[in-house]
Order: C-alpha cells, then structure tokens, then sequence
C-alpha cells in the first residue's frame, strides 16, 4: 500500500507527537486540576491565586530577574560573537566558549556559590591580598534579594548558547552588504543596522524567546541562589505543591498555567512580528 | 582621453608587499565608459575597490572632477559601485532599496520616493516599487542594483562583472541596454568584466589588465586589430601569435589539405573541433609548432583529427605596437 503524501507526514510526525505528548498530558492534566474542586468546574483556585500578594510579588521579581539575565545574556553573546567569529570557530575557540555548556546548570550554580558567596572564594581571596579587610565587606552577592547570582549563574550558562545560535549567522555573513552600506555614503552605524542587524535580530529574538521561557519557569537555580524572599515563581509553585496543606496544590498549578500563558503571549508576539520578516530574508538568501 | 574628469595617477596597491598593481594611470572624460578586462586574478577587482574606496591606495592620487579625492573614505566619496550581485536588502521593498543611498544625502522623504520613482521607471521597472527582490528575476534584480547606484548621482560609476551571475541572453540583453542607459545619462562609469566581447560592447575604450598592469588601453576596435603585445593578442583578439614580436591575425589564415606552394608561412595542423557560428563553419586547429590553438573560418570540409596546413601571405604577418616602438 502506498501512503499518500499527508499519510507520510503523519507517520514521519510520530515520534515527535508522542514525545509531545508527554508535557501535553502534563499541561492539560494541570489545567483539568486547577480549574476543578472536588470533580465540579470552578475558578476558585484563580481567583485566590490573584489575591495572593506573594503571588505577584513573585510574578514581578521573577520576570525582572528573566528580563535582566535573558537580556544581559544576549548582549554579551552578541558582542564576543561579533568581536572572536574567527577565533570562536577554531576547535580551540570553541571549546573554551562552550564549555560552560557542558555544566549542568545545578552545577554552575554551585560554581557561581563557591565562588561569589560572601565567605567565597573571591572574598577570600581579597581578603588575602589585602583588598578588604574581612569577608563580611564582600558584597552579597548569593541568596541575595536582587538576584546577583541567579542573573550571574544565567548569563554565564546562556552567554555560549547565544553565541552557538548567532555563529552561523556571522560565520556566513556577506561583507558585501556592508562594502555595499558605504559605497552608498552610509557610515558604520549604517552599515550595522541594515547590513547586520536585520540578520541577527530574529535569531536573537528567538534565542531571546527560549532563554526567557526557561529561566521564567527554572527551578533549581534559583533554589540555590535564591533569596528566601521574594522567591522566583518556580519556587513558590514548588513550595505550594509540595508544602503540607493539600489546598495549596491547585494554586501551585494554576500559577504554572499563569506561567505557561505569560510565556505564551510572549512567544506569539515575537514570533508573529519576526515571521514576515523572516521569511523575506530566508527568501533573499536564494 | 586627453581632457580629465577623473584621473588615476601613478597609483598602486600592495598586500604584505606583494604588489597587486603598480604605477597605473589613466584619464577619463566626462560619459566616458572605460572597460577593464583581463583574466581571474589579474587585480582588476581590488583596482575597482581602492577607486571605491573600500580599499586605500599605497601610493598615487585619484582626482575627480578637479578634487582629490585619494584620501577621503568610500562613503564620502561620489563614487558607487555595482557589485557582482545584486546585493538587494531583502527585508526591503524595491523602492525603498532604490531610495536606500538617498537617506545619507539628507533629503526628505518625499523627495527620496520620487527620486527612486523616476529611476525605477528609467530602469522599465515601474509597477514594481511594493514588491520585494525575492519577487524579481535576476536580470530585474541587477536593474534595481543599478538604479539604487544611480539614484545617488555619483560622479564615477564602478561595475564590477554585474553581469556574470545571468544566463547568457539575458546577459546580452543587459549590456546592450546598460550601455544605453549610461550613453543618455552621460554618466562616467568603468566596467570591470573578464569577457573579452563584454568589454568591447560595453566600452568607450579598453584596457586589458595582467599582472597589475594595462597592457594596452584604446578603442575596443583599436586593440582588437592592433594588440600591443603577445598578451593582448592572445587574450583580447583573435591572431595566430608567429613569436613575441609578430602575429597573424585570424582572418589571414586559410586551410588547405595540401601543403601551399610560393607562401613563406605555412605550418602543420591538427584539426580539433567543429563550430557552427552565424552561418560560418569555424575550425579548430592546434598547430604543434607554435603550441596554439586556432579558429579559423574554411569552406573546406574537415573530420576531426584530420591533418591539415594553415597558411598565410608574407604581407599579413604584423608587429605588435610595442614592438614597432621598441624598433622604431
């Protein structure tokens, strides 16, 4: 029997479907769970959620603490993208930019405690030669409540993805574009918003989203370095889950879709404002 | 080319110091269209990119129009260049790519869209102006290409081998129409190509580059028949090379299946290939004592391999210019 060309997709599409469908029956067994009490439909469990104050304190420091480690993360993949292309695509420049990439985030965590903890390493060391006169000088920069080492652990462990992500986009680049910018009269201001800039941005938009989407909803750094107040969302929805008071459980769920939404509408927005775009400059490269 | 709306004077161009040219000098008049042909390699690009300014000069100066402008950058100076590819921005519509160098003169919007306006009609594109590059063929696309070069008015138009990445009619239609364009706008430009007919359609005159050097510069025809040299001759026209003094040219050369008596050049042939061009059968003769190849027209009839004798009458052998002024 042969199978028509959409009955191929289908079968091709499989393994993927089935592996969705995993976190699809999580999200909606999520949303079945936070929108019923006791088998009956209900909203209850939003309603309480949006009156809790803990709640959107934790919204607030968790989207600044994202916003700040995505964006600090993008810029400075941008920057030693742009500065070491041809150093980064050696085997050698490679591995010294990737390898933080190899680290289990928990781990780099932990690197980032033993390092900028106030009786850390570095503290330590300044101790030592003098700098500060004792290790209570240090700023606290761990478990601290601006979140200096969640941002700090972040930037560390995505600064290489985004690098992974635009290194085909420079490696490839045409200097005839910005040859072309300043023939036309156009300065090197010119010459990197419209011979650079419309290339990269989608990319980085859409590193950007994924960074976002996952440092939003992380868990374990921020456990680690965290301060115990105001905690990131993630936490706060592990605390409710698993903390003794059983009615606590839907709030845990319903600020995970709350989550799973505020990513969401990012996505779309970003997504359905790069795709025009996109897809002329896909085009362009014919 | 005696008066001078631009002139290169004694310039050159190292790498490392490998010389890529040395000491070239020229003058060109005003809607003058100057073609640089020469093989892959000769330096005849970076020659075009230190006139734009992507590149500096090591040494000599560049004047146009009575200013120099050998120091000033690619961006400050009245020069533009049409690269080899369109070089479209994609994520533009082609009124806004044909407008795109006006942003930097400081003119208001509205004027930039007329302009582009007047030169996406010029360039039979009209009708085109929301539509974006990946909508347009190639030949479209290189028009664009020009008129977004032309827009900005520039004293100096540099083409470097614009052409090459069409098919072979579209090509054709492009020089002829290209040229036209230039002859009406008077517009000084110089074209860079490494196809010998290119050159002589596209050019006021010509100057066949090799080894960082003009070989010759004159009129296309001037060169074709009078090549200064075993280069030119070779690359740039038609001729049967004797030695590096003299040559034949290729239209004073007959074939024969019988070796010719009372005629002093006469040489052995093996005959290589058949073409077929405007009526004419042209062979293809390697001649193993001069270790050439040559397209002669006969009205012979010839198999390929088959031995043959090429001739030509005492009167036709000519002396390369360089030559002539060397024993003159």
């Amino acid at each position: 029997m042969k199978l028509s060309e959409t009955n191929k997709a289908w079968v091709l599409l499989t393994p993927a479907l089935l592996f969705l469908s995993l976190p699809a029956y999580g999200l909606f067994s999520a949303i079945w769970t936070s929108l019923h009490e006791n088998g009956s439909f209900t909203t209850k469990h939003y309603r309480v959620l949006f009156q809790q104050e803990a709640f959107w304190e934790s919204v607030g420091y968790s989207v600044r603490i994202t916003l700040i480690a995505t964006v600090l993360s993008l810029l400075l993949g941008l920057l030693l993208t742009r500065a070491f292309t041809s150093i980064i695509q050696s085997t050698k420049g490679k591995l010294s930019i990737w390898l933080p990439m190899l680290f289990p985030h928990f781990v780099w965590g932990y690197i980032v405690l033993l390092l900028f903890e106030q009786s850390g390493l570095i503290s330590h060391s300044l101790v030592e030669m003098g700098l500060i006169s004792s290790t209570s000088s240090f700023p606290i920069m761990t478990n601290d409540q601006n979140g200096i080492g969640i941002i700090l652990t972040y930037v560390g462990k995505e600064t290489p993805f985004v690098v992974l992500m635009l290194l085909p986009i420079y490696a490839k680049q045409q200097t005839g574009y910005k040859d072309l910018v300043q023939t036309l009269g156009g300065g090197k201001w010119a010459a990197f918003k419209d011979a650079e800039w419309p290339w990269v941005f989608p990319v980085l938009l859409e590193a950007g989203i994924i960074l976002f989407a996952f440092i939003l909803s992380a868990y374990e750094v921020p456990f680690l370095l965290g301060a115990t107040f105001p905690e990131m969302i993630s936490v706060l929805t592990y605390d409710w889950f698993y903390s003794g008071d059983w009615n606590e459980r839907p709030l845990a769920f319903a600020s995970m879709i709350i989550t799973s939404i505020l990513i969401g509408i990012v996505s779309f927005i970003a997504f359905s404002a790069m795709n025009r775009k996109r897809m002329l400059l896909t085009k362009g490269q014919d | 080319m005696t008066s001078s709306f631009i002139t290169v004077e004694q310039t050159s161009k190292s790498f490392h110091k490998e010389a890529i040219f040395q000491n070239l000098s020229f003058t060109l008049n005003k809607g003058d269209i100057l073609s640089i042909v020469g093989p892959s390699g000769s330096g005849k690009t970076t020659l075009l990119r230190c006139l734009a300014g992507l590149e500096s000069f090591s040494t000599g100066t560049f004047v146009i129009n009575d200013k120099d402008v050998t120091a000033l950058e690619a961006n400050k100076r009245p020069v533009s260049l049409v690269f080899q590819h369109p070089l479209l921005f994609p994520h533009m519509t082609i009124q806004e790519n044909v407008a795109y160098g006006l942003t930097f003169q400081g003119r208001k919007k509205k004027e930039r869209l007329r302009l582009a306006q007047e030169l996406i009609n010029q360039v039979g594109l009209a009708g085109y102006e929301k539509s974006f590059p990946y909508e347009l063929s190639g030949g479209q696309q290189q028009r664009v290409s020009l008129a977004r070069s032309l827009a900005i008015s520039p004293d100096l138009l540099l083409l470097d081998e614009p052409f090459s990445s069409l098919d072979v009619r579209l090509r054709n239609e492009m020089r002829t129409w290209v040229r036209q364009l230039l002859k009406d706008q008077e517009i000084t430009a110089i074209f860079v190509t490494h196809d010998k007919e290119e050159a002589m359609q596209m050019g006021d005159y010509v100057g066949v580059f090799e080894n960082g050097q003009f070989q010759q510069i004159g009129e296309p025809e001037h060169v074709y028949h009078s090549p200064s040299n075993a280069f030119v001759a070779d690359f740039f026209g038609d001729h049967l090379i004797v030695d590096q003094e003299t040559f034949i040219p290729v239209q004073s050369l007959f074939l024969s299946k019988t070796k010719p008596k009372q005629v002093a050049s006469v040489w052995k042939g093996v005959m290589k290939n058949k073409l077929h061009v405007h009526g004419h059968t042209l062979y293809q003769i390697f001649i193993e004592d001069l270790h050439q190849h040559v397209t002669v027209s006969s009205s012979i009839r010839l198999n390929t391999h088959e031995r043959i004798y090429v001739s030509a009458h005492p009167d036709s052998v000519q002396t390369f210019i360089n030559s002539q002024q060397r024993n003159g």
